[in-house]
C-alpha cells in the first residue's frame, strides 16, 4: 500500500495543502504532484487503458508517464490529459480522472478488456467491416480516447516571446547544472530549460554526496552562482518540445504549475541559439511479463524518486524486477527510507559484486538469471510470479512472492528525442540495449543522453560536452570546468534480457497508453508488417500523446526478436517534435481575437463611424460596407446608396486601393512585360486599365497603370493584392531583370482615396479650388492630373469603377479625414450620399466589371474573361504569354465569364452550380457574383460557365444545395452597355 | 476652402501622445515627421560614399543609421530611409537630388504612411521580444542599428535610438493596432 513517509523527502511540511480528486478532498505538502500525493493516499487506480479501460496505476514520475493522465478544472479553465507526475499540487486544485464511466474505480468500459479478442490490432480493418466502419466509429471513437477539450473559450492569456542566446541546454540534472555553470562562467549567454519545477531533481536523494556533502548542497551551489550571473536564464516547467533548423527551438513554459494568479498562463519560446547542448537524460523502461500493467506495478527508478523526492512508499513490501544495475540502487534507497524489500529478480547472470553484497547486506534477497513471468491481482498488484531463464531465453520452474509494489527496470532509453529532430543520427549500443548519437555532432549531447550511468560519467561527459561546446564557440581553451568529486557505488552499464519465452502467459503490455501488447506486435508481423515503420502504424504502438517514451525502444527489441535481426538492423521510427503535448492556446499566444491579424483602419475611420457605417473587414482593413439609416437594413441601404449614385453623386472611401510608384529609367519596359496590353507607349497623364499574369498565364491581378512622366508611373491594384503585387513586382525586379533601372515603391497608405461617381460628381469636385480642368474636354476618361484640391496637393484620377461619371480623389493621407468630412459638406446641396464596398461591388457587377479572385481563380486565363483579343494582339512579351498558348488555354469548352439573368433570386447567388440543358450529373460552371439589381429591378450574376460565350440566349439551370432554379445567359454590361454614362 | 481643409491637418485615428506603461515602460505616438525612401541603382553605389546630403553622407553599412536630423538609415542593399522632424519631405527629395547629382536613384515621399511608435525603458527589449525575432541585445542590435524587419505580423522598420530607446516606423492604417498590441503585450513585461 503507498503511504507517506514520517521523514525525508524535499516536500515542505510546514506547508499543507489539499486538492479534489474526483470530489475527494486529498490532503498533500507543498513540493508534492498529484502523483505522488494519490500514491501516498493508497488511490492505486488513477486511469484507464485508453482502449481496453484496464486500470492502471502511476508508472513513472515524470513526463514519460502513460497512465496517470488526468483532467485539471472545470468550465474555461478545465486541462484534460495533464500529467499527474508534472503537476504540482495547489491548494484548491480539481482534478479528475478521465476515460472511465461510471467512475475510475468501476468502468464499464472494462468490457472491452473482457471482449479483448474482437478488438486486436488494426480491429477496425477486421472486425467491423460490415456494413461499414463508419456505422461503428462514433460508439468506438466516445468509447476510448482521452479527457475531453474544454469547450468554453479559454480566459487564460499566453503568450510568445523570442530568445536569443550562445548556447541552450535543455535538461537540469547534473550535466545540465555543470555545463551552465561552465558556460556562464566563460561568459555565454545561456537559456537553461528545466521540464520539472525545480532543478537537479536527480540529485535530491540523501544518498547523493558530491564534493563530501550532500549533492544539494551543490545543485544550491550552482544554482545561486547562476541566479547572480546576468548571462543565464533559468526556465524551470519549460519543456523544449521541439528543435528544429538553424538552431531555432519551441519551448513552452508552465507559469500555471507554480500556483497561483500569474497573469500568464503559459509562455511558448521560440529560441535561437547559436549552439544547443541537450542534457535530456534517460527514461527508464519496462520489463515484460504478464499483466505488468496491473497498478502498483511502478518503473524502479520511479520508486526510488517517489521516496526520495516525496516520502512517499509506492508499497509496504515492494519487489523489484531488473535487467541492470539501477533497480538495486532504488531497492537501497527504499531500506534505507524503511521500507520493505525482500526480493530483487534480476534477468542477468551476474551483476557487480559490490553492488550485490551492499543489496544482500540490507537483507534483500537476490535472486539472478530469472525475470517476472506474471503479475497477480485483479485491480491492484498482490504479488509476482517468476522464474529462471535459459540462456536459450526459455523460462523455468516458478516461485512466486507477495507484494503491494514491484520497482522493474527493463534498462534506459536515452532522451534522444531533440537530437532526432535536429536530425542528429543514432547508433545502437548493444551494451545498454538502447539507441545512442554517436558522437559529437550537432546538437552536442551530455549525460544519460550519451548512456552514461553513474554520475561520475555524466559529470565527465558533461564537462567534455560544455568544453566542446565553448571551442565550436571561440573561447580559447583549455577552458577549465569544475567537476565535483563523485562518492557512489560502482555500477555498470550491462543491460540484460527484458523478457523470457513463456508461451500461454497473460498479456505483455508495450504502449501502456495506447494499449498494445507483445501479441499484436507478432500480429503485425503474421500480417505480413515486418518494418518497424509498419509495425508502429498497425499497432500504434508509441503513436499516442506520449510518443513512445516507455514503449518505442521495447517495441523495437520485439521486432528484433521476430524477425531474427539485432536491433540496430531493425532501427528506430522518426521522433517528431512535440516532445510533449503543446496547448493550442500557447501556440496561438495572443493571435487570438481582436490580435489575430493585423486590422487596418482607413485615414477617414473616424468619421465613417459617426456616419454609422456597417463594417466589413475585407484584406485586413475595417471598411464601411454601407451607411444604414435609421430602420434600414444592409440590403435596403445598398440598394439605396446605389440608386443614389446612379442619379446624383455619391463618396466612397477608397484608400485602401493598392498603389505602387513605378519609377526609373526603365520603368515603362519593366511594367510592360507585366501587363496584358502595352503601357510602354502610354501618354503622359493617360491612364490605362489592364490585367496582370502569373507564369502560367492565370490572371493574379487588374488595375491602373498611370503616366506621371516619361520615368514615372503609378499602378493601382485591388485592395487585397496591394502588398502581394508590390513583392511581385520586386521580386521580377531583383531576381529576374537585375539590369533594369527601376524602382518600385508601395504608397498605398500614403494616399487617402475617395471616389466621386455619379452625374453631378463634376459639379460637387466644381466646389473645390483644384486648378484643374474638369470638363470631359479638359479631363476626359481614364486620365490623370496632379494638382492641389482644397489646397493640398492631389491626384485626381478620371476612372469609374460604377459605370457613373466617376473621379478619384488622391490626397495624402494625413488630409484623408478632411477631405471626406469636405465632401460631405459642400455635398450636401447635391444630397450627395456615402456609400460602401457592398455598394461598390453592385455597382460594378450591374456594369459586368471584373472582380479578380470573386470572379476569376487560380485556373481563369485572360480570355476567360474577355480579354484573349487584348492579350493575343500585344506583340511584346510580357509574364504568363507563352502559357496563353497552351492548348488547354486554348479549349473552346473552357468556364468563361458570362452573365445571367433570372425571375428566382433566391437561387442565384455565389457558389450555385449551373449545368446545361441536357446535362444530368456534374458542374457546368457557377454563379460567381450576384445581386438583386436596382437599376435593372432584377437579379442579375456574372457566372463562370462552361463555353459560356458562345451560349448567349440559352437558359442554364441554376443548383444551391437542395433549390433549382433556372437563368438565361445574357452579354454584359447589364446597365448602360454603351458606356455612355461614365464618358459622361 | 483650401485654409479650411489645410487647418484640418491630423492624425485622424490615431491614438494620442503616448502611454507611461510603467516606470520602467514607456511607449509613445511621435509627432508627424518626414520620410522619403531613397532608393540607389547598383550602378551608382560604388559611390554611394561620396553621396553628402544636408551635407551629411549616408551609411554604407546595411542595417545601420546615421544622422541626428535627418536620420538616414539604410535597411536595403539599395535602400534609404530619410527621416526629419525639422525638414519638410520637399526639401528632402530636392536634397537627394542635390547629392545624388547624376546618379540613378528615386526619392518618394511617403510620409503619410508612415506612423513611428517610440519605446523607452529598461525593459523596452522585454516587450519588444513579444512582437519581434531579431537578437535585441547590444552586442547584436547596438545604438546604431535599424532594420526592416516583421513586428506583430506588420512590416516595420525597427531603429536603436539609445540603450533603452527603440523606433518602429510601422504603416499608418495598423498603428491603432499595433499601440493596442503593445499596450496588451506589457501586461506581461511589468
Amino acid at each position: 500500500m503507498g503511504h507517506r513517509l514520517d521523514s525525508g523527502g524535499h516536500i515542505d511540511r510546514s506547508q499543507r495543502l489539499s486538492f479534489r480528486w474526483n470530489g475527494r478532498r486529498i490532503y498533500a505538502y507543498a513540493g508534492d504532484t498529484v502523483a505522488s500525493a494519490l500514491l501516498a493516499e493508497d488511490i492505486a487506480i488513477v486511469g484507464r487503458g485508453m482502449k481496453y479501460h484496464r486500470p492502471r496505476g502511476v508508472l513513472s514520475a515524470g513526463v514519460e508517464e502513460p497512465n496517470a493522465l488526468v483532467t485539471l478544472g472545470r468550465g474555461a479553465t478545465l486541462e484534460p490529459n495533464a500529467r499527474a507526475t508534472m503537476t504540482p499540487v495547489r491548494d484548491g486544485l480539481e482534478v479528475r480522472s478521465q476515460n472511465a464511466w461510471p467512475s475510475v474505480g468501476f468502468d464499464v468500459g472494462r468490457l472491452f478488456d473482457l471482449t479483448s479478442p474482437l478488438w486486436p490490432a488494426g480491429f477496425y480493418n477486421k472486425t467491423f467491416t460490415w456494413p461499414s466502419w463508419h456505422s461503428y466509429e462514433p460508439l468506438i471513437r466516445r468509447m476510448a480516447g482521452l479527457g475531453p477539450p474544454p469547450r468554453l473559450p479559454d480566459p487564460a492569456r499566453y503568450e510568445a516571446v523570442n530568445a536569443h542566446c550562445d548556447l541552450l541546454i535543455v535538461g537540469a540534472g547534473p550535466a545540465g547544472l555543470l555545463a551552465a555553470r561552465a558556460a556562464v562562467r566563460a561568459g555565454l549567454t545561456v537559456i537553461l530549460a528545466e521540464q520539472d519545477y525545480e532543478c537537479g531533481v536527480e540529485l535530491l536523494r540523501p544518498t547523493a554526496v558530491l564534493d563530501e556533502e550532500p549533492a544539494i548542497t551543490w545543485v544550491a551551489g550552482v544554482l545561486g552562482e547562476l541566479a547572480a550571473s546576468r548571462n543565464v536564464t533559468v526556465l524551470t516547467s519549460t519543456t523544449a518540445f521541439g528543435l528544429y533548423d538553424h538552431g531555432t527551438a519551441g519551448l513552452l513554459q508552465r507559469l500555471d504549475l507554480g500556483g497561483g494568479k500569474r497573469a500568464i498562463r503559459q509562455r511558448y519560446w521560440r529560441v535561437r541559439a547559436r549552439q544547443a547542448l541537450l542534457a535530456t537524460g534517460a527514461i527508464e523502461q519496462p520489463l515484460l511479463f504478464g499483466h505488468n500493467d496491473l497498478p502498483g506495478i511502478m518503473l524502479a527508478g520511479a520508486v526510488r524518486q517517489y521516496v526520495n523526492r516525496y516520502a512517499v512508499a509506492a508499497g509496504r513490501r515492494v519487489v523489484f524486477a531488473t535487467n541492470n544495475d539501477s533497480a538495486y540502487l532504488a531497492a537501497l534507497d527504499l531500506v534505507a527510507a524503511g521500507v520493505e524489500v525482500p526480493l530483487l529478480v534480476d534477468s542477468r547472470i551476474a551483476a557487480p559484486a559490490a553492488l550485490a553484497d551492499r543489496v544482500r547486506e540490507c537483507g534483500i534477497e537476490i535472486v539472478m538469471e530469472s525475470i517476472p513471468v506474471e503479475a497477480d491481482g485483479r485491480r491492484r498488484l498482490r504479488g509476482v510470479r517468476f522464474a529462471r531463464m535459459g540462456t536459450d531465453g526459455r523460462i523455468a520452474g516458478a516461485r512466486e512472492i507477495d507484494c503491494d509494489a514491484l520497482g522493474m527496470s527493463g534498462g534506459w532509453a536515452p532522451a534522444v528525442h531533440l537530437y532526432s529532430q535536429a536530425r542528429g543520427p543514432l547508433r545502437y549500443d548493444e551494451t545498454r540495449c538502447c539507441f545512442v548519437p554517436p558522437g559529437d555532432g550537432a546538437p552536442i549531447c551530455a549525460g544519460a543522453v550519451t548512456g552514461t550511468v553513474t554520475l561520475e560519467e555524466t559529470f565527465e561527459d558533461a564537462a567534455r560536452a560544455v568544453r566542446l561546446a565553448l571551442e565550436r564557440a571561440g573561447v580559447p581553451t583549455p577552458f577549465p570546468v569544475d567537476v565535483p568529486a563523485v562518492d557512489e557505488l560502482a555500477v555498470s552499464a550491462h543491460v540484460g534480457p527484458l523478457r523470457g519465452d513463456a508461451p500461454g502467459r497473460r498479456r505483455e503490455w508495450l504502449d501502456f497508453q495506447h494499449d498494445v501488447t507483445v501479441k499484436d506486435v507478432k500480429l503485425a508481423w503474421d500480417d505480413g508488417f515486418d518494418h518497424v515503420e509498419l509495425i508502429k502504424r498497425y499497432t500504434t504502438a508509441g503513436m499516442s500523446v506520449d510518443q513512445g517514451k516507455t514503449s518505442n525502444r521495447n517495441t523495437l527489441l520485439v521486432a528484433a526478436e521476430l524477425r531474427g535481426e539485432p536491433p540496430a538492423e531493425v532501427g528506430t521510427t522518426t521522433y517528431r517534435p512535440p516532445y510533449t503535448p503543446v496547448t493550442l492556446g500557447a501556440l496561438a499566444g495572443r493571435q487570438t481575437g481582436e490580435r489575430y491579424a493585423p486590422r487596418r483602419l482607413l485615414p477617414a475611420h473616424a468619421e465613417h463611424a459617426a456616419l454609422d457605417a456597417h463594417w466589413w473587414e475585407a484584406g485586413g482593413w475595417m471598411r464601411p460596407a454601407c451607411y444604414p439609416r435609421k430602420s434600414e437594413t444592409v440590403h435596403e441601404a445598398v440598394a439605396r446608396e446605389a440608386a443614389a449614385v446612379r442619379a446624383g453623386v455619391g463618396i466612397f472611401d477608397a484608400s485602401p486601393l493598392g498603389k505602387i510608384e513605378v519609377r526609373g529609367r526603365d520603368a515603362a519596359q519593366f511594367l510592360d512585360r507585366f501587363y496584358i496590353n502595352g503601357v510602354a507607349t502610354l501618354e503622359r497623364g493617360r491612364v490605362r486599365y489592364g490585367l496582370m499574369l502569373n507564369e502560367g498565364g492565370v490572371v493574379i491581378d487588374d488595375g491602373t497603370c498611370a503616366r506621371l512622366d516619361d520615368d514615372h508611373f503609378v499602378i493601382t491594384t485591388t485592395s487585397g493584392g496591394a502588398s502581394r503585387i508590390a513583392a511581385w513586382l520586386e521580386e521580377w525586379r531583383q531576381c529576374e531583370w537585375p539590369d533594369l533601372e527601376v524602382f518600385v515603391t508601395p504608397v498605398t497608405t500614403q494616399w487617402a482615396t475617395v471616389a466621386v461617381a455619379g452625374p453631378r460628381a463634376r459639379d460637387l469636385l466644381s466646389r473645390f479650388e483644384t486648378g484643374i480642368a474638369l470638363d470631359t474636354a479638359g479631363f476626359p476618361h481614364m486620365t490623370l492630373r496632379e494638382g492641389r484640391f482644397a489646397g493640398v496637393p492631389a491626384r485626381l484620377y478620371r476612372v469609374s469603377f460604377s459605370g457613373e461619371l466617376g473621379y478619384e480623389v488622391n490626397v495624402p493621407a494625413r488630409h484623408g479625414a478632411a477631405l471626406w468630412r469636405a465632401l460631405l459638406t459642400e455635398g450636401a446641396g447635391f444630397d450627395v450620399v456615402p456609400y460602401g464596398i457592398e455598394t461598390v461591388l453592385l455597382l460594378r457587377l450591374e456594369k459586368g466589371f471584373l472582380h479578380v479572385g470573386v470572379d476569376t481563380d487560380g485556373t481563369t486565363c485572360p480570355a476567360d474573361v474577355g480579354w484573349g483579343e487584348v492579350a493575343a494582339r500585344k506583340k511584346a512579351d510580357f509574364i504568363g504569354k507563352r502559357s496563353l498558348t497552351r492548348s488547354d488555354n486554348l479549349r473552346r469548352d473552357r468556364l468563361q465569364l458570362v452573365g445571367l439573368t433570372a425571375t428566382d433570386a433566391a437561387v442565384m447567388v455565389p457558389g450555385a452550380h449551373l449545368r446545361l440543358p441536357g446535362t444530368q450529373l456534374g458542374s457546368d460552371g457557377w454563379v460567381t457574383s450576384a445581386a438583386h439589381s436596382p437599376a435593372l429591378g432584377r437579379p442579375i450574376a456574372l457566372a463562370m460557365l462552361r463555353g459560356g460565350r458562345s451560349r448567349m440566349g440559352e437558359t442554364v439551370s441554376v443548383h444551391d444545395q437542395d433549390r433549382r432554379g433556372a437563368a438565361m445567359v445574357v452579354p454584359t454590361p447589364f446597365y448602360d452597355p454603351e458606356g455612355k454614362r461614365l464618358h459622361g | 476652402m483650401a485654409e479650411k481643409v489645410a487647418a484640418l491637418l491630423e492624425q485622424s485615428a490615431l491614438p494620442a501622445g503616448g502611454r507611461v506603461l510603467a516606470e520602467t515602460l514607456h511607449l509613445a505616438v511621435m509627432p508627424a515627421r518626414a520620410v522619403v525612401m531613397l532608393r540607389i541603382a547598383a550602378r551608382s553605389q560604388k559611390s554611394a560614399g561620396d553621396i553628402r546630403i544636408a551635407g551629411r553622407p549616408l551609411p554604407l553599412a546595411v542595417n545601420r543609421w546615421s544622422g541626428d536630423d535627418p536620420v538616414f538609415c539604410r535597411i536595403g542593399s539599395d535602400a534609404w530611409l530619410l527621416v526629419s522632424a525639422q525638414h519638410a519631405a520637399g526639401d528632402l527629395v530636392e536634397a537627394v537630388r542635390l547629392g545624388c547629382k547624376r546618379r540613378s536613384c528615386a526619392a518618394t515621399d511617403i510620409s503619410d504612411a508612415q506612423v513611428t511608435l517610440a519605446i523607452e525603458g529598461p525593459q523596452a527589449t522585454d516587450l519588444l521580444s513579444r512582437g519581434c525575432g531579431l537578437d535585441l541585445t547590444d552586442a547584436a542590435f547596438g545604438q546604431d542599428a535599424c532594420a526592416r524587419t516583421r513586428f506583430a505580423q506588420l512590416p516595420v522598420v525597427l531603429r536603436r535610438v539609445s540603450h533603452e530607446r527603440f523606433e518602429l516606423m510601422v504603416d499608418r492604417s495598423a498603428v491603432q493596432w499595433l499601440f493596442d498590441w503593445l499596450q496588451d503585450a506589457a501586461i506581461a513585461v511589468v
